[in-house]
């Protein structure tokens, strides 16, 4: 169960998965169809099944990074069939600790000139 | 429309693998984006496009199913580890005592599972040697072969030494492509002679395949030089069984058919060549070697005698080596036309069957892996029937058990446990029978000369293929038996055992159903047996045209004289001292025995000559080059027209008998006599006068129609080697030892082969045939034994649980024989259900057996009349037995029991 006193790092690295759902969260509350298009949108996890969808949003609940939203969308936006969900202050703070640790080695790489050596081949 | 529902049927039983509580929060939320993924996916790719959905939506279940549970597990809560451990390992224990605590049990299970895993296995390293096991030892994926299709779509898996050498020169591709032809030799040391098989390869053979060399040296790029000294590399068998594993073999010098070969290497006992079921002996270089080829075996590209096996280089893809070989293709097609041309290059996996082979190969050996797997599935029913039989009477044990607080999950571990003990038990017997069997099967004979051996040892893929058919019984069974167990009613079952209580309903309508399945499944498996043996018989019973009885063929390899004067007067001389043997009644010379599926095809015109780049689409005919008396040997009558004699020589116009089909098909009116036929110029320069028409006989294969076919004067075109026919009375062997001291008396240079009679000859072309029925007939015995055990053992065990119900009965007044339709109807009521199933399925099946049969339906009324009356009395049999034994039940006993 989420522990408010838990460290956003006792969660890195996240799974890949994990953080791009948070990263749809961050623009406003989801439903978890929307959650899978903005995916999609992306071009990453264009399969991903409703079975792992529920389940990483029962882990990322569990977690404490999301939560089930009460706040609805404007009526005629709102979808009545759908539960939405929405991005906890832990889980924005464990978004951005990932982010930042993913910049980190991005930042590593370039110094070993790998990145640059990728972007000539 | 009904696609999506049945998708959503299908997904909603799919969510079922889901825990409750996962179900409850989100099985509508899972349900409804299926929905409209599947809707989305119907409208953009119709149903295949929901097919794959499907497909994934399953394999994303597999995946969130499993930690869905895991997290919802009660257990989640305490540390579960260790105490987990402790209990997997205190289930097998008494998985182990249970089973040593009933050991006929144990024991005819263990056999049972045994038999089916071992003839899987035996199958899978059949299949393995032939079709998966790679030719190369190191980076096997790289290498390929090549083959190709002419433009009528004929295989084509050899080709002639200058378009290989053209391959290549031109290939940038390739890291390198070596040539091989496989022939015999007459091995001539120590003043003895043997006839083996070797490989007349390019150097780099070896290398390229990564032989490795036990001692000695292999074959290098010097010994590809025309100008090398001859030199050969032997296999470690015939180091052992030849030279006696003496290493001072090195350096020896060996005859080979004639030739001095020096021995430089000795092969490392692993590497077998690259012909199927060959015991290579003797590997020597194209260089020295090829002249026994033909005079012209550099330069005719008309003769294609070579398989060609490549290594791709390693930045190079399949794709492009195979673009750029075909350029190569095409431009050696334009440039030198001819009808067997490839048009299409194609690569295959460097395995040890190739082409056309290997696609009927793949046929077979997919045919039986499904038969042996229906057998498994009758061994797996088998053992289930007797576990659940066992259970039944354990049911008191696990009610207890689960009043005692067992979970019912824990029981099915229980039984999953107990039936992973006996098929880990009965692989490793399995494997230990497979090791007998493969041996057995992987020797097949087809002449008394000429054992083909399979290198069907079980290695690492077959090892880890018996795994997982292990694996897959354990599960089958123990599924099985678990279903039925771990839904008892504690109370009922709790209570004194009484007739009542005994809980048989639901459990035997399960042993019933199984025991009916396998009894359609042997049938079959009989009925693919009873096909198989009919079409042996069918093609035994095919009239070949000819008659082979009493003729011994020898192949004679002349190919040292070159000059035709001389290659003349050597055959004339042999078939002049031959025909006066005693017995022989005639002699004669043909370029092949009859029904040989490599006789050559030309093509021919009536009205003219062939054109070389025009004429790639005229008629052909198969074609042989014979001596006079070739008719008379093999007994195939003139219907018109003279036959050849010794005035056709090559002094004298070029002569023909066409068969009948060809006549017909040429001059369909009037007679073929004194006409003129064209062939293709490297066969005939001249055009040939017909001076015969034979009667049609089989040319290639048994099972082919009446095709066309002619015959050409032998002392008109003269070849290096051909066969030699001859009829005698004497028995074969003797004739075959005069035949070859009279050649050893001519010259002892000259080498005979392969000498056999030629029913035998002809026999070979009936060995997939043979094969097929030989192995289907053991798999459907076993499957059948195993189906009757099933049987057998289900009516016994209603007999012995009925005993009391039996006593009574007949305490009341009932007849034996009402006794005996009770238990006898039983069983027949089972067999009756089984056959009513087995029947249409077995009709859907057979045809596919349809390619591999000879003048036989697949759906052949006859064969499924024996098949089933033969089902039906084995059943009976097997349920007969106990009702004779539930005749002897005594009414006191039985009643005092109740």
């Amino acid at each position: 169960m989420a522990t408010p006193r838990q460290s956003p790092d006792d969660l890195l690295p996240l799974k890949p998965l994990h953080f791009l759902m948070l990263l749809a969260l961050t623009n406003g509350d989801r439903h978890a169809y929307g959650i899978k298009k903005d995916l999609a949108a992306q071009g990453s996890h264009r399969d991903l099944g409703p079975g792992t969808l529920y389940r990483s949003i029962e882990q990322m609940i569990a977690a404490g990074l999301i939560e089930e939203s009460d706040r609805r969308p404007v009526p005629e936006l709102d979808d009545e069939r759908r539960r939405y969900y929405h991005l906890t202050a832990f889980g924005r703070r464990v978004a951005v600790a990932e982010a930042e640790r993913l910049a980190g080695l991005v930042r590593a790489a370039t110094v070993r000139r790998l990145l640059n050596a990728v972007s000539r081949s | 429309m009904s696609t999506l529902r049945l998708a959503e049927t299908c997904f909603r039983w799919l969510m079922t693998a889901y825990p409750p509580r996962f179900r409850r929060a989100h099985g509508l939320a899972l349900f409804e984006l299926f929905r409209d993924d599947a809707r989305a996916a119907y409208a953009d790719g119709g149903r295949g496009a929901v097919a794959w959905l499907m497909c994934r939506a399953a394999g994303d279940t597999m995946r969130a199913a499993p930690s869905a549970w895991l997290a919802a597990s009660p257990r989640n809560a305490r540390p579960p580890r260790r105490f987990h451990v402790t209990g997997w390992l205190n289930d097998v224990r008494a998985s182990a005592r249970h089973l040593l605590r009933a050991p006929a049990f144990t024991v005819l299970s263990v056999a049972t599972l045994a038999a089916g895993i071992g003839a899987n296995v035996t199958i899978f390293a059949l299949a393995n040697a032939v079709l998966l096991r790679p030719l190369a030892s190191y980076q096997p994926d790289r290498v390929v072969r090549l083959a190709g299709r002419t433009p009528s779509g004929a295989p084509v898996s050899r080709f002639a030494f200058a378009d290989f050498s053209e391959y290549r020169s031109r290939s940038a591709t390739l890291a390198d492509i070596v040539a091989v032809n496989q022939s015999g030799f007459m091995l001539s040391a120590d003043s003895r002679r043997d006839e083996i098989l070797g490989e007349v390869v390019s150097a780099r053979y070896l290398r390229l395949l990564g032989a490795r060399i036990a001692i000695g040296r292999g074959l290098d790029d010097a010994d590809d030089l025309a100008s090398a000294a001859p030199t050969a590399v032997i296999s470690a068998a015939l180091w052992r069984r030849r030279f006696g594993a003496d290493p001072a073999v090195l350096g020896r010098s060996v005859l080979l058919n004639g030739s001095a070969y020096a021995v430089v290497g000795v092969a490392d006992a692993s590497f077998n060549g690259s012909f199927v079921g060959a015991p290579t002996d003797v590997w020597v270089p194209i260089a020295t070697a090829g002249s026994s080829l033909g005079a012209d075996w550099q330069t005719n590209r008309d003769r294609r005698p070579f398989a060609l096996i490549a290594r791709l280089r390693a930045n190079a893809s399949l794709e492009q080596s195979q673009t750029e070989l075909q350029v190569i293709a095409d431009d050696l097609a334009r440039a030198y036309p001819a009808p067997g041309r490839i048009q299409r290059i194609e690569l295959s996996p460097g395995t040890l069957v190739s082409g056309q082979q290997r696609t009927l190969a793949r046929r077979f050996l997919t045919l039986l892996l499904g038969l042996v797997a229906l057998v498994l599935f009758v061994s797996c029913a088998n053992v289930a029937n007797l576990l659940l039989a066992r259970a039944l009477g354990r049911r008191r044990e696990f009610a207890l058990r689960i009043a005692l607080g067992a979970s019912r999950a824990h029981l099915a571990r229980l039984l999953l446990g107990e039936s992973l003990l006996l098929a880990a038990v009965s692989g490793g017997a399995a494997l230990m029978l497979a090791q007998l069997t493969t041996g057995l099967v992987a020797v097949i004979r087809p002449l008394p000369t000429l054992t083909l051996r399979l290198d069907a040892r079980l290695d690492a893929r077959v090892l880890v293929f018996a795994g997982l058919v292990t694996l897959a019984a354990a599960v089958v069974v123990g599924a099985i038996a678990a279903l039925q167990i771990v839904a008892p009613d504690v109370g009922p079952a709790l209570k004194e055992e009484t007739a009542a209580s005994v809980g048989r309903r639901s459990g035997a309508r399960l042993r019933g159903a199984l025991v009916a399945i396998q009894v359609s499944v042997s049938l079959m498996l009989l009925t693919g047996a009873v096909l198989f043996a009919r079409s042996v018989r069918q093609a035994e019973a095919i009239d070949l045209g000819l008659n082979p009885g009493g003729v011994v063929v020898l192949d004679v390899d002349n190919s040292h004289r070159t000059a035709p004067p001389a290659i003349r007067a050597f055959f004339g001389t042999l078939l002049q001292r031959v025909s006066s043997l005693p017995g022989v009644e005639a002699a004669a010379l043909s370029t092949r025995a009859p029904l040989d599926t490599s006789t050559p095809i030309a093509r021919i015109n009536a009205l003219g000559p062939v054109l070389a780049t025009v004429d790639l689409a005229s008629p052909s005919a198969s074609y042989v080059l014979i001596s006079p008396r070739y008719l008379d040997v093999v007994k195939i009558p003139l219907v018109d027209g003279r036959p050849f004699d010794d005035r056709d020589d090559d002094r004298a116009p070029s002569v023909v008998i066409v068969n009948q089909t060809l006549a017909s098909r040429l001059w369909p009116e009037g007679s073929p006599l004194g006409r003129r036929l064209w062939l293709d110029p490297q066969v005939s320069a001249e055009p040939c006068t017909v001076v015969g028409v034979a009667r049609n006989s089989k040319y290639l294969t048994i099972g082919e129609e009446p095709q066309a076919h002619l015959y050409l004067a032998f002392a008109q075109h003269p070849r290096a080697g051909a066969a030699i026919l001859v009829r005698t009375v004497e028995r074969s062997d003797r004739a075959i030892d005069h035949v070859r001291a009279t050649l050893s008396g001519i010259d002892p240079a000259v080498q005979g082969f392969f000498a056999r009679p030629l029913t035998e000859h002809i026999a070979v072309s009936l060995l997939p045939v043979r094969l097929a029925a030989g192995l289907s007939f053991v798999v459907a015995v076993l499957g059948l034994i195993l189906a009757t055990v099933g049987l057998y053992a289900l009516v016994s065990f209603l007999v012995a649980d009925r005993t009391q119900e039996i006593g009574l009965r007949m305490a009341l007044g009932a007849t034996p024989a009402a006794v005996i339709r009770m238990v006898l109807g039983y069983g027949l009521r089972l067999s009756a259900i089984g056959l009513a199933v087995g029947i249409p399925v077995t009709l859907l099946a057979t045809r596919l057996l349809a390619s591999l049969l000879y003048g036989v339906s697949p759906t052949d009324p006859a064969s499924f009349l024996v098949v089933s009356s033969i089902v039906l009395s084995v059943t009976m049999l097997a349920s007969g037995i106990p009702a004779a034994r539930a005749l002897s039940v005594d009414p006191l006993t039985a009643m005092r029991r109740l």
